[in-house]
């Protein structure tokens, strides 16, 4: 992308004649800041969505008066953020404490560039795409211990080792659930992955369900591996229930317990990053990516058919057992239905892979974090290690050996 | 362009080197090797040699890095930890440092160096693969050997004893 | 075995809850949450009790005053004990008729102002009992608040500081009528008071008169009582 955006802006007739390697640079500038201002606007969007998910999981309306159906919420209290005061504590360690926030939220950037949003837009297409994103979001580790031990706070420091212990150990079994994904595809580049993982098939290529040929549908094992992943991924960017490092009921905020403002502002904007580097991340590797679901526009018309079907069974479902019309699913799968069978041009568009694809799937994950943290209750420290060590290191094991034999039986590997 | 990145990493590992190397504060001395690190991946990269790059990340970064903070945040009073600067037998320090200094500049001199054209980059990971399951096989299950014994020592010393 | 069994209970635990969350997620908004000063909670009946107390009105949110049926006894102002009442009366006209209460007492006095000030209230209750007419009790409405954010002319301190808006005045006469009142009643003082001046006068030249016969006679007598405490007082000056 770095290459192809320095030939477009050296194609441009009003752009000072520049040598290619500067051009790059400022492209690798800009895509870096296009980065960082994505990550920024998806953060306020994300603690909207997440208030108003988490308002009506609990029967409330969320934020509501800053703009049409608090829309606006966020953006206030991101102002309000920018403009409080920022205290250093006074036994605070006030080197390492004005640090430690930027080397998570630059890691957690940085992250990014491997993500490929689209067959074209991929900051950096590297061949160690998936392995670069593990090893950059193991960085976080030491800016959680850094701004946690330079708070000079007992709370901070225990939320600190907790993070640390916590990522530390669950990167293990999300490393070995990856590596059953990338022994199926062969290479570590995202976009590979993602390629292999094009048209359709049977569910496990046997159960006659056609669906797209996702990881998470190619065999029983990967199916597991989807789920593992999920829960370690969970655990590894401390959101409920896995939110001990800085579980408010016992630690006030762990390691951020003593920053304010722009740092504290930092710290809920790299959280955020992370979570949806998660989600991208699960998109990539068991969902099929920027690939669209359906492999042709038969496919899409006939899916859609069958999705009209079932939203107008759920809304049977809804008015017969409480009596009420519910209108919506119906309504947006019968208009894309209709326009799909009306217009060819909005039928191609749903089979050509793209941005919009990735963002569903991405979509569709940070709903399921959200439920989940909406939902379950915190996890006991005991109990976290038990999960990460005793069940999900066995099962990632299992797996790992259950996809080689998968694929010797299935004559994708030959010895 | 280029070359300005590289003195950037440079000058970063170097910085963060020396802080490891003269911080009297512990806590700082390990928090600035993960500037080294990156560093050290950074010129690894300007040697294409990207899966290096990366594993020095996840081994020195996620691994070593976080096992040391451990150590020193486990060991009572790390603040007041005074760091023994009286420094004793300077002269044969000195000696054996300027020995090893020249017995390295030796080769760095005596070499003709040429500047040729700077090498396409090409993924090494498929390479690594082939190589470490053919030809280095031995060397690797060893290495697995050592670091399971490793392991399960570990496991031993830190059960409790009933 | 019991490994996965322990697997299988959670995993099935957490379904239950995920889906109990989902459903609360897509059912209908039906909100506990009201958006309040859009919409309120109905203000329940005035009197809920039960039993005995069936009439007895538990909700004290504000005072309230049935001012027709006020007679103007002033009990209630002297009942509270932060003094947040404060009545004035007139009395009404010779002959005029006042109307007379729910209980059936005719109006003697003319209510000009019954004031409360709910931000000194303590809701107590006090002042609702001794009241003769029932006129003076405790309504359920909480709302005190006032919509007045726009106000520009003066500063937001000011507007906080500022509890006129709790000061409750429920008296109904207009300002004429008690201006009008007021004068005839001063106008009737002062005649009456011209007349007890005048009656006062006669009366003080005639004990005056009294007086100065009776003064002569004393005299002698004060001087030699005069004489003996001066001694008195001089011998035991000299022997301190």
């Amino acid at each position: 992308m770095i290459e192809s955006m320095a030939n477009w802006f050296l194609s441009l007739t009003w752009f000072p004649q520049m040598e290619l390697a500067s051009v790059k640079l400022l492209s690798v500038l800009l895509v870096g800041a296009g980065l960082f201002a994505f990550i920024a606007v998806n953060a306020i969007v994300l603690v909207y969505v997440e208030r108003k998910v988490s308002a009506f999981m609990q029967v409330r309306l969320g934020p509501m008066r800053v703009g049409p159906y608090g829309t606006l919420q966020t953006v206030a209290d991101a102002l309000k953020l920018l403009l409080k005061e920022d205290i250093i504590p006074t036994l605070a360690d006030s080197i390492l404490f004005r640090v430690g926030p930027f080397i998570i939220l630059i890691s957690a950037i940085v992250a990014f560039a491997a993500i490929p949003f689209s067959p074209t837009v991929t900051a950096a297409d590297m061949s160690i795409g998936l392995y670069y994103i593990v090893s950059i979001s193991s960085i976080v580790v030491v800016g959680i211990v850094m701004s946690g031990w330079a708070s000079n706070n007992k709370w901070s420091l225990y939320g600190a080792m907790r993070s640390a212990a916590q990522i530390v150990s669950y990167e293990i079994p999300v490393g070995l659930t990856l590596l059953a994904v990338v022994a199926m595809a062969g290479s570590l580049n995202m976009n590979e992955i993602i390629i292999a993982q094009g048209g359709s098939s049977n569910l496990f290529h046997w159960i006659p369900l056609p669906l797209p040929n996702w990881y998470m549908f190619n065999n029983p094992f990967l199916f597991i591996a989807f789920f593992m992943y999920i829960i370690g991924a969970t655990a590894e960017i401390n959101r409920t229930p896995f939110d001990l490092p800085e579980s408010e009921s016992e630690l006030v905020a762990g390691f951020m317990t003593e920053y304010s403002g722009i740092r504290w502002a930092l710290f809920f904007l790299s959280e955020y990053a992370n979570f949806t580097l998660v989600a991208f991340l699960t998109a990539v590797v068991f969902m099929g990516g920027w690939q669209s679901p359906f492999e042709t526009i038969f496919a899409a018309k006939t899916s859609l058919l069958v999705l009209l079907a079932l939203a107008l069974a759920w809304t049977g479902y809804v008015k017969t057992k409480a009596n009420r019309l519910s209108i919506y699913p119906l309504a947006i799968i019968g208009l894309s239905t209709i326009a799909a069978w009306l217009f060819p041009g909005f039928a191609i568009w749903i089979t050509e892979p793209g941005l919009f694809w990735i963002a569903m799937k991405v979509l569709s994950l940070i709903f399921l974090l959200m439920w989940f943290r909406w939902t379950f209750p915190r996890l006991r420290v005991d109990q976290l290690m038990y999960v990460s060590w005793k069940v999900l290191m066995p099962i990632a094991l299992f797996n790992l050996i259950g996809v080689a034999t998968w694929m010797w039986l299935t004559g994708e590997i030959q010895f | 362009m280029a070359d300005l990145i590289f003195w950037l990493f440079w000058g970063l590992t170097v910085a963060s080197a020396s802080i490891v190397a003269f911080s009297k504060n512990l806590i700082y001395a390990v928090f600035s090797l993960l500037g080294t690190f990156i560093g050290v991946a950074a010129m690894y990269i300007f040697l294409n040699a990207d899966f290096v790059a990366v594993t020095q990340i996840v081994i020195y970064v996620g691994g070593i890095l976080v096992l040391l903070i451990f150590g020193i945040m486990l060991t009572n009073r790390i603040t007041q930890t005074v760091i023994s600067e009286s420094s004793f037998q300077k002269m044969f320090g000195l000696t054996v440092v300027f020995a090893v200094l020249i017995m390295v500049l030796i080769p760095v001199l005596g070499h003709t160096w040429t500047n040729g054209e700077p090498m396409a980059f090409q993924e090494t990971i498929h390479q690594i693969g082939t190589l470490l399951f053919t030809d280095y096989i031995l060397l690797f299950e060893v290495a697995s050997i050592l670091l399971l014994g490793a392991l399960i020592g570990a496991a031993t010393l830190a059960r409790k004893e009933r | 075995m019991n490994y996965f069994k322990n697997i299988y209970i959670a995993i099935s635990t957490l379904m239950t809850g995920m889906k109990l969350t989902l459903g609360y997620f897509v059912r209908p908004r039906e909100y506990v949450t009201l958006q309040y000063p859009d919409e309120v909670w109905p203000i329940p009946e005035r009197n809920i009790g039960t039993g005995e107390l069936a009439s007895y009105n538990v909700i004290r949110s504000k005072l309230h005053v049935d001012i027709d049926d006020c007679i103007g006894c002033k009990k209630c102002e002297r009942a509270c004990p932060v003094g947040c009442i404060s009545i004035d009366v007139l009395k009404g006209d010779k002959g005029e008729d006042l109307g007379v209460t729910k209980n059936g007492t005719s109006i003697k006095l003319v209510v000009t102002k019954h004031q409360i000030d709910m931000s000194e209230c303590m809701f107590c209750d006090l002042c609702t009992h001794p009241c003769p007419e029932d006129c003076i009790y405790m309504e359920a409405d909480y709302r005190f608040e006032r919509n007045d954010n726009k106000r520009k002319d003066v500063t937001v301190k000011e507007r906080w500081r500022d509890r006129s808006t709790l000061i409750y005045d429920f008296a109904k006469i207009a300002q004429e009528d008690v201006d009008a009142r007021t004068a005839k009643i001063e106008e009737e003082n002062r005649l009456k008071a011209e007349e007890k001046e005048k009656a006062m006068a006669e009366k003080l030249a005639a004990a005056a008169a009294k007086q100065t016969a009776k003064a002569d006679a004393e005299q002698t007598q004060n001087v030699k009582a005069d004489v003996e405490t001066t001694l008195f007082k001089t011998t035991e000056g000299g022997e301190s």
